[in-house]
């Protein structure tokens, strides 16, 4: 048995600085590899290194107390805060979608988005340029003309009126439809001023065109949509300049949950829940959160945060080269990801532990990826929970979908893979290779990935940062570019035995998979990708609300549903500031 | 309050008419003109930045010999017809990426905005956010022109894979060589076919004059109210959020202008084609971008435009070339393989062909006693020099021409001293000078001296 968990896990715990710098042997590379060794690397969760920071911050475990957010934020006045946040391009077609019921998305033709700290709905990536606002006008023109179309079915739902024929009537119904859609568009309800700057914009055409009810409400859905408070989810403060936490409006909280939970604006119950101010409770709060989750919606969770955060966006555009990979189609790229995605959902069921995304002795399957994977059919075509039998199929990294998110066209990359657990499972970013490095030495053509790689970072200033994530990226060699398992690479045997960083021996992916569950850098990670996510801004690694956070997901047994729960109710998510 | 732009543009419009010089691509066939000259546009210059990502082979790219008459090299054979239109600088860097923190050193990131801004990454940018950067060379002389023009500038791409941001930085700072102001990045119109409809295609055909007209009024008044809201609301907003409203409120007002400048239409009215379809083929795309810029200069819709070939991930796989099957990315990291350095090569002579057909169609057309290529700066440069180690130092750049005169093309001028390279932040502001910016500085290193390589 070479793995001896306990023993890496009290050294992690210890959040032991990677041990690369043991390796090192000139002063002369020291300045560069710093950022390799120790904590200095960038946004390094020093979460559980901090120590006695965990429990003295907040005042309560996220939460969760009576008191709720105002309580909570006595001991500690700056909470943290992002800036204004645009509806990424994913937000924004959701939105439509339910606001309007159409089945466009106009989204897709926008400028791609900017992440940060690996997510799209990162306020301060979410730039606006004339680019994206021109195409949004074009959307919005689009959106409203469809919408208000008198021959469509949009109209009669969205802008009712009796009798339209009349001036008076007309004008009545405009403003009645301003007030009632403008409560679901700028998803918070109009002032007076506002509903009739906006009644004024839908009669501006009056005169001049004589317009008809229809091509009114036309004008407003378009001044509607390209708002300011439609594509901003605007949050104000009594005083910009403060730099004190505050409890958000009701309304503002009611977004926050929406676009946290279904990548999507409020529904009518959660608008309600903010009307009467149910949702300022913690009762309240709780109880819309777990209607949410029950609801379909809820899939975009799935879709946008794991999506993200295990690169299943990528694996889903990934294309091999079919020369080299004739068994690889599209249809098995689908299954994969939905494999994961299921997979991960699971997750939120309730029962699981985060460590079973790795440990899980069941999965998805359908026939054809069961065949792929060469384990036995589950006799259906599309994807059902199944046993799987022990071996490589168990747990996350023997998933096509993650494997092939890291590989390259025509080959796997070690690196990649390393880079990938590094970084997206333990939070450990690896900086960017150093500038000016000496030219490496022709490769030699021949050996498996792994002895070139070997040979590659031989180099002191290299294998700083390879030592980190290399070592993973070797025990997955036993998986081709897509995922599927070969024992072989050219003619060299593949090797998957590997030397962890911290030098825990490895066998194989199980005995990966096993350490990694049992590392608490893996839930800590967690918790800050949920809060990222949920927050949409980049946590600093000694964020009080983080480590609040980290601590709270440790002891409510690293239940995935639970992250979930109790980033919702924590001072961070309903509070905010201005001064920034 | 916001005054139409005084533009030429019925003049411009009767030179279009009739005309349609025989392009490869019949959809823009008939937009240019056959054998008409340019309108004479007295001191009117256009800056055009065409940036190839990723670097180039820094074996294959560097001519031997300085002067006039040097033998090209390998990368720069496609400008053989065009050796007298260009300047080849050599012995240059990007001195600004390379004051960055040494963290930072080797993103490619930290080589656009270093570029084309002289900004300096601060070394905490991986997790300051949002990304500020100063404002790009080519918005500098969009301010100083703005308002001559319909179109105030112009960012074309060529489509490329829409990749996720998979690391903790922002990135964003990849994905575009034009910043507006430090926090408002101006990402490239990607799509042909958009961008056509968007500043060609004039009113649609099929809808009455009444609907255009109503249509026009609805977006006027649209504009107009969210441009209030958004004045209203930013006196409410903190200092951060305000900035990032003011992202917001500066466009609405540029599409205002564009739309009292008399929409799209007014200063290159085009038709249509019935059944374009975005082209499948990237050296089609790559064309299809070529042209529309050209068009945008020979309509003066614009004066300032920068395109991107590709962003700073450089993950196209260029498999039209003979022998590249993997990621341009991939070859970058070349190893000194020969095999690998031969993909290079390709890749950028390549993007060098890209470049001199767009300097080819410029100078065809004539333009008062010279040619549209006489009156324009265009600067090919890279992020990266030697993509292996990703180093800023002998950035590549070719100038394709005079910009009116002040630029002496025909030369491969090496710059700066045998001890010293020049600095690319010397040669923007030598070039805005030449354009009559009154800069006296430019980028964060404050660099006061204009390039005299130029010119010399």
């Amino acid at each position: 048995m070479k793995v001896q968990a306990g023993l890496a896990v009290s050294a992690v715990r210890k959040r032991a600085p990677l041990r690369a710098a043991s390796l090192l042997a000139t002063a002369a590379t020291l300045s560069t590899l710093a950022a390799c060794v120790s904590g200095s690397s960038p946004g390094l969760p020093s979460g559980i290194a901090s120590g006695g920071a965990v429990g003295s911050v907040g005042g309560s475990s996220a939460g969760t107390s009576a008191a709720g957010a105002a309580g909570a934020m006595a001991g500690a006045p700056d909470l943290g805060s992002s800036i204004l946040h645009r509806l990424n391009r994913t937000e924004y077609n959701n939105t439509v979608h339910d606001l309007l019921g159409t089945s466009k998305s106009p989204a897709d033709t926008f400028p791609p988005d900017g992440a940060s700290a690996g997510f799209d709905n990162n306020a301060s990536a979410l730039t606006l340029s004339t680019t994206s606002l021109r195409l949004m006008e074009s959307a919005a023109e689009a959106l409203a003309a469809e919408a208000a179309d008198p021959t469509g079915p949009a109209l009669e739902r969205i802008a009712p009126c009796a009798a339209p024929e009349t001036e008076t009537n007309t004008a009545t119904c405009v403003t009645d439809f301003v007030r009632a859609f403008g409560l679901l568009a700028w998803r918070r309800p109009l002032s007076e001023d506002e509903v009739t700057a906006m009644v004024a914009v839908a009669g501006s055409g009056l005169l001049k065109f004589k317009e008809t009810y229809a091509q009114q409400v036309e004008r407003a859905i378009m001044a509607f949509l390209i708002s300011p408070h439609f594509l901003f989810r605007v949050e104000l403060d009594a005083d910009p300049a403060s730099v004190v936490s505050h409890s958000l409006a009701a309304y503002e909280l009611a977004s926050r949950l929406s676009y946290f939970v279904w990548s999507s604006m409020p529904d009518a119950a959660l608008l309600a829940s903010a009307k009467d101010g149910s949702l300022l409770t913690d009762a309240g709060l709780g109880q819309q959160l777990e209607r949410m989750l029950r609801d379909a919606h809820a899939r975009a969770f799935s879709e946008n945060f794991a999506g993200q955060w295990l690169q299943l966006r990528a694996a889903a555009t990934f294309a091999p080269d079919t020369q080299l990979f004739p068994k690889w189609n599209t249809a098995l790229r689908e299954d994969m990801v939905k494999q994961t995605k299921l997979s991960f959902a699971d997750l939120l069921s309730g029962t699981s532990a985060l460590g079973d995304l790795f440990l899980s002795d069941s999965g998805y399957l359908n026939d054809r990826l069961a065949a792929f994977y060469g384990l036995p059919l589950p006799g259906s075509s599309e994807l059902k929970k199944v046993q799987l039998p022990v071996g490589p199929r168990r747990g996350l990294l023997g998933q096509g979908a993650v494997l092939s998110a890291q590989s390259l066209p025509v080959r796997t990359s070690i690196v990649h893979r390393g880079q990938f657990i590094q970084e997206h499972l333990f939070c450990s970013p690896v900086p960017p290779p150093p500038a000016n490095i000496p030219t490496l030495p022709p490769t030699t053509a021949t050996g498996s990935q792994r002895q070139r790689l070997e040979a590659h970072v031989s180099s002191p200033v290299c294998a700083a940062c390879h030592h980190a994530m290399d070592p993973y990226g070797f025990v997955l060699e036993q998986f081709d570019a897509i995922g599927s398992i070969r024992t072989q690479d050219g003619d060299i045997p593949i090797d998957t035995s590997s030397k962890l960083p911290d030098g825990t021996q490895v066998a194989n992916v199980q005995e990966l998979q096993a350490v990694m569950a049992a590392d608490p850098r893996i839930a800590n990670c967690f918790a800050q990708q949920i809060a990222t996510y949920a927050l949409g801004r980049t946590l600093d690694s000694k964020d009080a609300s983080l480590l609040a956070l980290q601590s709270g997901f440790v002891k409510a047994g690293e239940h995935v549903d639970q992250a979930i729960r109790q980033v919702v109710m924590s001072p961070a998510f309903r509070t905010r500031h201005g001064g920034l | 309050m916001r005054s139409p732009g005084n533009f030429s543009t019925a003049s411009r419009r009767l030179f279009l008419r009739g005309a349609g010089v025989a392009l490869a691509l019949p959809w823009l066939e008939s937009l240019l003109p056959r054998t008409a000259a340019a309108d004479p546009l007295p001191g009117a210059k256009r800056l055009v930045l065409f940036h190839m990502p990723c670097g180039v082979n820094p074996h294959e790219f560097t001519p031997a010999m300085t002067g006039p008459n040097y033998p090209l090299s390998p990368i720069l054979l496609p400008l053989k017809a065009l050796q007298s239109d260009v300047l080849v600088l050599s012995n240059m860097q990007n001195s600004a990426a390379l004051a960055t923190a040494d963290r930072l050193h080797g993103r490619h990131s930290t080589g656009m905005v270093g570029l084309y801004s002289g900004t300096v990454y601060p070394a905490d940018e991986m997790q300051s956010s949002p990304v500020v950067t100063d404002i790009t060379v080519d918005q500098i002389y969009a301010k100083q022109v703005a308002g001559q023009t319909p179109v105030k500038s112009l960012q074309l791409g060529i489509k490329q894979n829409d990749f996720d941001c998979d690391d903790i930085s922002p990135c964003v700072d990849i994905k575009t060589i034009s910043w507006s102001d430090p926090r408002t990045p101006l990402e490239p119109e990607t799509n042909a076919q958009r961008a056509f409809d968007t500043f060609f295609v004039g009113p649609d055909a099929k809808k009455s004059a009444l609907e255009t007209e109503r249509r026009l009024g609805m977006r006027t008044s649209v504009l107009d109210a969210v441009s209030g809201q958004a004045q209203s609301l930013a006196p409410r907003l903190g200092k951060a959020d305000a900035q990032k409203l003011d992202q917001y409120f500066t466009s609405v007002r540029e599409l205002e202008a564009q739309l009292q400048a008399g929409g799209p239409s007014a200063s290159c009215a085009g038709t249509r084609p019935a059944a374009f379809a975005e082209p499948a083929d990237y050296r089609l795309q790559a064309k299809v971008m070529s042209d529309l810029m050209v068009l945008a200069i020979q309509c003066d819709l614009t004066r300032s435009i920068s395109f991107l070939i590709g962003p700073g991930h450089c993950t196209h796989v260029y498999d039209f070339l003979p022998g590249v099957t993997d990621a341009h990315h991939n070859y970058s990291h070349h190893d000194n393989d020969p095999a690998k350095l031969a993909a290079l090569t390709a890749i950028s002579a390549w993007e060098v062909s890209l470049f001199a057909a767009f300097l080819q169609r410029l100078k065809d057309i004539p333009e008062g006693n010279g040619t549209l290529l006489d009156a324009t700066v265009a600067v090919m440069s890279s992020e990266v020099t030697d993509p292996n180690p990703h180093n800023y130092v002998d950035t590549p750049v070719i100038i394709g021409g005079k910009g009116g005169g002040f630029i002496s093309t025909g030369r491969h001028a090496r710059a700066g001293t045998d001890a010293a390279h020049a600095d690319t932040g010397e040669m923007w502001l030598g070039i805005l000078q030449g354009l009559k910016v009154p800069a006296t500085s430019f980028g964060q290193l404050k660099v006061t001296k204009p390039l005299s390589a130029l010119t010399a």
